[in-house]
């Protein structure tokens, strides 16, 4: 008997911020168009370069660099759907990408683990991206999955072992991070074809998806374009993040810093409208700042937050949907890991961010312990009560309460109290008294690692039919067989 | 050799927020009438009362029962000032209150310390308030103090104590919240017009302000409508807060909580401009949640988020300042609680355009002081301040010729300009500290060390010779009196 897998909660902004105006809109858009038509792409890939030289774009074979005049640019993104639908193995639990809810995903590929027992420091490996889809499947705050961390017990075929964890452990929407290469990822695309269990569903509820970074400044990676044109074909969404950092692979100023990653993004972008046109794309800024002693990228800082709400909103202007960052580079989960994510996830939110992704690692998205994800997802639902606004509807007022009451009474006597308290929520993570309350209240941390446990103990999401699961195997030792 | 006190640096966001709409504010300002004419407020002071009734209320002098007809609130409200400056014994640190700049104060009113030295929890005194008036002068985040705890040695006249304590060791603005009763107002106003100098400085730019709470559901103390009385004779700000309790003292629904807090503070308002038409005035929502099981009050519960920056554009609604709730969690210590909402609530209190917010530094509901927690508090309000300044879009922001020079593939290492900008970009000096040993430092313990720091070394300039001695005759005076 499988376990039920809680409804979605999305983050539905009641109420709505504009951060750039539309003048800084323009000229971030014009930088872009500029670098790309002046300064060009470093493009390894030659498919990608006969793609681009194909629609317009001024390809040097001898440098590798592509330079796109604007109207090139231009013809290209007119064609990428600005709403789709991410669907998942269970259809309660697609994504519908119409810009009037924040679906937020885990941080992924990590490459160690805090085990779940023994407290050690290891590898990561095959079971904690199961064991973490599970924990996922239950968090009605997580919409989709990043496999959280590598099987790194599975050198030559990690990626599709994550695919395999991941799918067989939640009915959620899985995006993946880590398929790159065509051989990948055309195994990748068979998987979901599984899932998907024909073309037309493939295509309108695509249950995967593929998010490739860009290298910074201005380059591409063979291997990661050629898995994003199959996706692409295959009809799986495919977004593109820049990862620059300003002071060592961009500017050192922010705004030239989302430029340079902008123009990574949309010449991207570009490139897989040009091939496919309409097929479904998204845009992710994530970039960083330089640590002035350490070189070290740091992904949020003092100004790091108007990355991801500004990139919310240059997606938009391009006419794609985002996929916003949030979360943490905190080492532990302490004061620094609760710190920014909260106003991070709130801007990103209100600005519009259609998807999120960042939640439940540790060591700047490195490192899995058992209790972090539990902890931002509390921070999630702080976001979500932000966002909803305000119910003052008349019963929401309780005038007639508060008259029956009067001054200096109390309303500990009220039906009204009874049934209202109930519908008031409240974390469990924060809200748990020892002893009545008369000795505060329980160590959050502690608690969340406690919910881990019993998630883990008794959350057994609906499995793969044994079709599926055959399949699966199959692919996997066909896989293992080509790339072992 | 005095130290200087750094420039403040307050909180200018560039692009703002609504969260009611106008429809969902007349509603507020419909059931703020409706609760003031219907229900009415408890007021057991007599001065309070007969301010009432000549001004067109219909007052029970029996039950001490204030009703206020909805022309009577409004022609009292309309002679409220929407803007006005709160002064600072240094004119630098002056807060304008014109609407483009939020200025936070610390917590205030804790009634226990962690000890600086040995860590051990308890009760707080007087010189606990001038070493965090020390802190706060010291850091550019703080605005203005709040006293952060209660001078628990002086207990006939800890307020006054508080005020002397706080003048004593910060330049900045000094918002009491513990002046009670007409006669320590009476002390206070004394010690505002020895830092102010004269008359038109005390009216201009008062150094000291007032905060009183009402008493939900719908009460009003006497002791602190009657000190609100004296301050705002003497041109000093006065503002309400209500802490109405949902579930407890106020309905067990955020906007029936929202709306009784609003009516108590209005009508305190309403006193206030009736007495002084014109005098300073401001307005400060601060409800909780009550925790289902053990009754306690929550300000940070998931849902109670929302009524802080809400209570913002209600302040504005009523033409009044806010002073909104920001930090101030309730957990027991510096740690993942004590973080987590902070950053969100400041930010959306700053982006509705509040004026004041205070809150920084205490744990546990805003009861317990942790030396350490006033700079922790700092590192979040600097990332809400960088991140609500907006982007430099700029040519020069931009950067497009350096990006053109450097070209795909190449790094920024070498540039001039990345020397040049690169030392604009603002760090936390508490996050991403790294040991000897190059581990990860907590930064709780980096902040203590700050904290350290400052004290050992921020000495700001002192009250001159003459306003000392007039402090020590007030506090002898008062001390006298209250004996």
């Amino acid at each position: 008997m499988h376990s039920e897998t809680p409804q979605l909660q999305p983050i539905k902004p009641a109420y709505h911020l504009r951060i750039l105006s539309d003048e800084q809109l323009a000229d971030m858009k014009s930088a872009t168009l500029e670098l790309l038509e002046e300064a060009g792409i470093h493009v390894p890939s030659e498919r990608a370069r006969e793609i681009y030289a194909a629609h317009g774009g001024l390809v040097d074979p001898a440098t590798q660099i592509v330079k796109l005049p604007p109207n090139v640019v231009l013809e290209a993104m007119s064609h990428a759907p600005r709403y789709y639908t991410m669907g998942a193995r269970s259809q309660a639990f697609d994504l519908v990408l119409d810009g009037t809810a924040m679906y937020i995903a885990t941080d992924g590929a990590g490459t160690e683990t805090i085990d779940f027992e023994t407290g050690e420091r290891r590898s990561s490996t095959k079971d904690d991206v199961g064991k973490m889809a599970r924990v996922t499947d239950y968090l009605s705050s997580m919409a989709f999955y990043w496999p959280m961390v590598s099987a790194m017990d599975y050198p030559a075929t990690a990626p599709l072992h994550e695919l395999d964890a991941s799918l067989r452990n939640t009915v959620k929407h899985v995006q993946t991070e880590t398929v790159m290469g065509e051989t990948t990822g055309r195994y990748a695309v068979e998987m979901a074809r599984v899932i998907a269990g024909d073309e037309e569903t493939m295509r309108s509820r695509p249950p995967i998806s593929l998010l490739v970074c860009t290298i910074a400044p201005l380059a591409q990676d063979s291997h990661g374009m050629e898995s994003a044109l199959l996706f692409a074909e295959a009809g799986l969404p495919v977004g593109f993040m820049s990862m620059a950092t300003a002071g060592s692979t961009s500017p050192a100023t922010i705004a030239g810093t989302m430029v340079v990653g902008d123009a990574e993004m949309v010449a991207a972008m570009a490139l897989i409208q040009m091939a496919y046109p309409g097929a479904p794309t998204y845009h992710s800024m994530m970039p960083g700042i330089m640590h002035p002693r350490t070189g070290a990228f740091m992904g949020s800082n003092l100004e790091g937050d108007l990355y991801y709400s500004g990139g919310v909103e240059l997606a938009h202007m391009w006419g794609v949907p985002t996929l916003a960052g949030i979360g943490t580079e905190a080492a532990t989960s302490g004061w620094a890991s609760a710190a920014g994510i909260a106003s991070s996830m709130l801007l990103c939110a209100l600005c519009g961010a259609e998807t999120a992704s960042g939640l439940g690692l540790r060591e700047a998205c490195t490192l899995l312990t058992a209790e972090a994800l539990v902890l931002d997802s509390d921070l999630h639902e702080i976001v979500r009560y932000e966002a909803a606004g305000l119910d003052t509807s008349r019963e929401a007022l309780a005038l007639d309460v508060t008259k029956a009451v009067g001054p200096r009474g109390h309303f500990l006597g009220q039906k009204h109290t009874r049934r209202e308290l109930r519908k008031r929520a409240f974390s469990e993570l924060t809200s748990e008294p020892i002893g009545g309350g008369q000795s505060g209240y329980r160590e959050p941390v502690e608690v969340a690692r406690e919910k881990t446990d019993w998630i883990l103990e008794n959350h057994h999401p609906e499995p793969l039919s044994p079709e599926q699961q055959a399949e699966f195997a199959r692919i996997l030792r066909a896989a293992d067989g080509e790339l072992g | 050799m005095p130290s200087d006190t750094p420039l403040l640096e307050p909180i200018v966001p560039a692009y703002h927020l609504r969260i009611l709409s106008d429809d969902q504010l007349e509603q507020f300002r419909s059931a703020t009438l409706e609760i003031l004419e219907e229900v009415g407020v408890h007021c057991p002071s007599e001065q309070a009362l007969a301010i009432y009734a000549e001004h067109g209320a219909r007052v029970d002098g029996d039950e001490h029962i204030v009703r206020l007809p909805a022309d009577v609130v409004l022609e009292a409200m309309s002679h409220a000032p929407r803007y006005y400056t709160m002064g600072a014994r240094s004119a630098a640190c002056d807060l304008v209150l014109d609407g483009t700049a939020m200025y936070c104060a610390t917590d205030g009113c804790g009634i226990e310390t962690i000890d600086f030295q040995t860590r051990q929890r308890r009760l707080p005194c007087k010189d606990d308030v001038a070493k965090m008036a020390r802190v706060s002068d010291y850091l550019s985040s703080v605005g203005f103090y709040w006293p952060i705890v209660t001078a628990q040695d002086y207990p006939a006249t800890a307020p006054l104590h508080e005020l002397d304590a706080s003048f004593q060791n910060t330049v900045k603005h000094v918002q009491s919240e513990t002046v009670m009763d007409r006669v320590t107002a009476r002390y206070a106003v004394e010690m505002a017009r020895v830092v102010a100098g004269e008359e038109a400085q005390i009216r201009g730019r008062p150094p000291l302000s007032l905060l009183v709470c009402c008493i939900a559901p719908l009460g009003l103390d006497e002791s602190g409508m009657e000190a609100a009385l004296v301050f705002a004779e003497a041109g000093l700000p006065v503002g309400f807060m209500s802490m109405a309790n949902t579930g407890s003292t106020g309905p067990a629904t955020i906007a029936g909580t929202v709306a009784l807090g609003d009516a108590e503070i209005v009508a305190a308002m309403v006193l206030i401009q009736m007495a002084y038409p014109g005098a300073p005035t401001f307005h400060s929502l601060m409800p909780g949640v009550m925790h289902p099981r053990t009754g306690g009050y929550l300000s940070l519960a998931w849902e109670a988020e929302l009524p802080y920056p809400v209570g913002v554009e209600l302040a504005h609604m009523w033409g009044v300042p806010t002073l909104a709730a920001v930090f101030g969690p309730d957990a027991e210590a510096p740690g993942w609680e004590s973080a987590k909402a902070s950053a969100s609530n400041l930010l959306m209190c700053a982006l509705c355009g509040a004026e004041t917010g205070s809150g920084m530094g205490l744990l546990e509901g805003c009861t317990v002081l942790y030396p350490e927690e006033l700079v922790l508090d700092t590192d979040i309000y600097h990332q809400i301040r960088i991140n609500a300044a907006g982007l430099d879009t700029s040519r020069a922001g931009l950067a497009l010729d350096v990006i053109k020079d450097v070209g795909p593939r190449g790094h920024f290492l070498g540039h001039r300009h990345t020397r040049k900008e690169m030392r604009r970009r603002q760090f936390s000096d508490i996050t991403r500290q790294r040991g000897a040993d190059g581990s990860a430092r907590d930064p709780v313990e980096v902040a203590r060390e700050k904290t350290d720091w400052i004290l050992a070394q921020h000495y700001p300039e002192p009250l001159d010779t003459a306003q000392q001695a007039e402090f020590a005759a007030i506090l002898a005076a008062a001390e006298r009196e209250f004996e």
